[in-house]
């Protein structure tokens, strides 16, 4: 059954190959015939699956060259890879004092020594991720549909999302992932997102956002295998006004996809803590 | 201090599971007979794609231990809801509030939440026990206890200490066990409020390969009628037992690679008897299983578990060991 669905698809990806090429990439512009998004027998778009992001964003989300790794002797391995800006405009409308503030985390990036160091990179660190970072971390994600609400699950660390899709809630308090309210606009699930805390960073570049953050992502399928993301970012601290960033996201049809652990608090626990294990003395 | 034996109760060591790789699905141990749960008439409703529904808030708080207490002993059950509330309200631990070390944090816990008239959760074998350790694995607890108290590096803690995972299979906990189960079609995701999401594919797929371990291993499934069969494999040999059930699981048990089998059969609109049996002919002489019912509630609010962005009483559990040893060379070196 599932094998027979999986040929239908790739027949049709190879239809949809050609009619890819003429459409706009940004949302709303040119979606496909509305007969080739799959649908839940409700009408609704089916955003079930695995999907990812296949860009530079997380590196930084403005225009940028090719750089050295941050790390010496990861040499080429660790080297930045070049990336086109995903903001709209190119440039990040940040007030005067915020765009020192994110040079600054520019530098602290990553830290010169091990330890719990907050001035760094919350990537680095293996903290949450915030929104919309999490979407365009090099790692999938898996979403899961019903009418009632959506769950985004994604691969990094514990992250995840719980979008209800109906009367919206405020807030009830501050957190990594933020409060998400969900509704459709159409074919467009539409996500208001509130209750930020201040540490999270939008890429490893150090552009950030205060506690004042409000993002509205929008979630549309142009194909079968395609999801134009949208999120428009509001921080009136931090921001002289809202700007807006946009990528397709893609769908993980490998052999047997799925979403594998990635538990990084293991992965960096000799970073954090290694300096409080205990030597044996050598005598 | 308290602290400290909470943490040495986690089962502090490194079990180096050497060869015990999982045994291909063809060459299981003839001894690892299929547990079958008993059959239930309830027939759940269903999604738009036909599979059982399932989809909401879980919970399995209890009051009932993993073993049958020894004074319970030849009674499988309890006779009727009022023997077992009497029980549970008499052997809940800490439940009187006006007395007694512990019962702060009692008040805020919610054991009894779900109502089991079995006396002890393992019900296989049928004496409410666990099955004895093979020698080796036996050897293994005895050297993973001689050195319980050896906070030397944070491997030395239990993963929830550390914000890696709880445990698969996870009994009850004291708090936060709200559990989501989300469907689409192909996919179970299991969702727990602490830290671990298991997505569960229905396709029929195999199981990753064995070089990709998982704290939570490799889930696999498929429906027996209602009931949902997940067969989970390629578990990490970092995990400890401890976790599982809290106190209730006896300190030191080793916790390596294994072959888990869970049935989730729902039995009525708010109720899930979820069986875990667990087969391991490296550690355990038989499989077990244990009986846990879920219910479901629709008051739960499921919120982030940013366990590790806080995760400071590690480093500071860690950090304080090396001062207390560089204060007790101090001594030894003035008392010289």
């Amino acid at each position: 059954m599932t094998r027979i669905r999986a040929i239908t698809n790739v027949a049709g990806c190879v239809v949809l190959a050609m009619v890819c090429v003429a459409v706009e990439w940004s949302a709303g512009q040119g979606p496909l015939p509305q007969t080739q998004i799959p649908r839940t027998p409700d009408g609704k778009p089916d955003l079930n699956g695995i999907w990812q992001a296949m860009n530079t964003a997380n590196y930084d989300l403005e225009d940028h060259g090719a750089g050295p790794s941050p790390f010496l002797l990861a040499g080429a391995i660790g080297a930045i890879p070049p990336g086109e800006s995903v903001v709209e405009g190119g440039r990040i409308p940040y007030r005067p004092e915020a765009l020192v503030k994110r040079n600054e985390n520019r530098k602290n990036a990553t830290p010169a020594k091990p330890g719990r160091n907050l001035a760094a990179d919350p990537e680095l660190n293996c903290f949450l991720p915030g929104v919309p970072r999490a979407t365009y971390m090099p790692h999938p994600f898996q979403i899961f549909q019903s009418q009632k609400l959506i769950w985004i699950l994604y691969q990094y660390s514990y992250a995840r999302r719980e979008i209800p899709l109906g009367t919206s809630t405020e807030a009830p308090y501050e957190s990594w992932m933020g409060w998400s309210n969900g509704r459709w606009e159409g074919d467009t699930l539409v996500v208001d997102v509130t209750g930020f805390n201040d540490q999270t960073w939008f890429d490893r570049a150090g552009n950030h956002h205060s506690d004042a953050l409000h993002v509205i992502e929008r979630y549309t399928p142009i194909s079968a295998y395609h999801l134009m993301y949208e999120a428009t970012i509001e921080d009136p601290k931090v921001f002289t006004r809202p700007w807006k960033l946009a990528m397709p996201l893609y769908r993980r049809i490998d052999r047997n996809a799925r979403v594998l652990e990635f538990k990084c608090p293991e992965l960096v626990e000799e970073l954090h803590l290694g300096q409080y294990r205990k030597v044996t003395p050598t005598r | 201090m308290g602290n400290r034996r909470l943490v040495s109760a986690a089962l502090p060591a490194l079990i180096i599971a050497v060869g015990l790789a999982v045994a291909p699905l063809t060459a299981q141990t003839p001894t690892a007979k299929p547990f079958t749960p008993p059959p239930s008439t309830y027939s759940p409703p269903r999604t738009p794609w036909g599979d059982p529904d399932l989809m909401g808030v879980w919970d399995y708080q209890t009051v009932i231990r993993m073993e049958r207490p020894k004074e319970l002993a030849g009674k499988a059950r309890f006779a009727n809801e009022a023997e077992y509330e009497a029980w549970a309200m008499t052997n809940a631990p800490n439940r009187e509030t006006e007395t007694g070390v512990g019962a702060y944090n009692e008040w805020w816990n919610n054991r009894n939440f779900v109502t089991n008239l079995n006396t002890s959760l393992i019900v296989d074998p049928p004496d409410g026990r666990y099955p004895p350790l093979t020698p080796a694995a036996e050897q293994r607890r005895k050297e993973i206890l001689a050195k319980a108290n050896e906070l030397a590096s944070w491997e030395d803690y239990h993963a929830l200490v550390r914000c890696i995972a709880s445990q698969t299979p996870n009994g009850p906990q004291a708090y936060n066990s709200g559990t989501y189960i989300m469907q689409s079609p192909g996919w179970i995701a299991i969702i727990r409020e602490r830290l671990d999401t298991r997505l569960i594919p229905l396709d029929g797929r195999p199981h990753v390969g064995d070089n990709i371990r998982h704290w939570n291993g490799d889930a696999v499934g498929h429906w027996e009628g209602t009931t949902l069969v997940v067969e989970t494999t390629n578990f990490t040999d970092k995990q400890r037992m401890g976790g599982m059930s809290g106190a209730s699981v006896p300190a030191g048990i080793p916790f390596g690679n294994f072959r888990l089998v869970e049935h989730f059969t729902p039995v009525g609109p708010n109720r899930i008897e979820y069986y875990a049996t667990v087969i391991d002919p490296t550690t355990w002489t038989t499989p077990w299983t244990f009986n846990l019912p879920w219910e479901r509630d629709d008051d739960y609010k499921m919120f982030e578990y940013a366990c590790h962005e806080g995760n400071y009483a590690l480093t500071n559990s860690l950090r304080g060991e090396r001062v207390q040893e560089a204060e007790a060379a101090k001594q030894r070196e003035a008392g010289k």
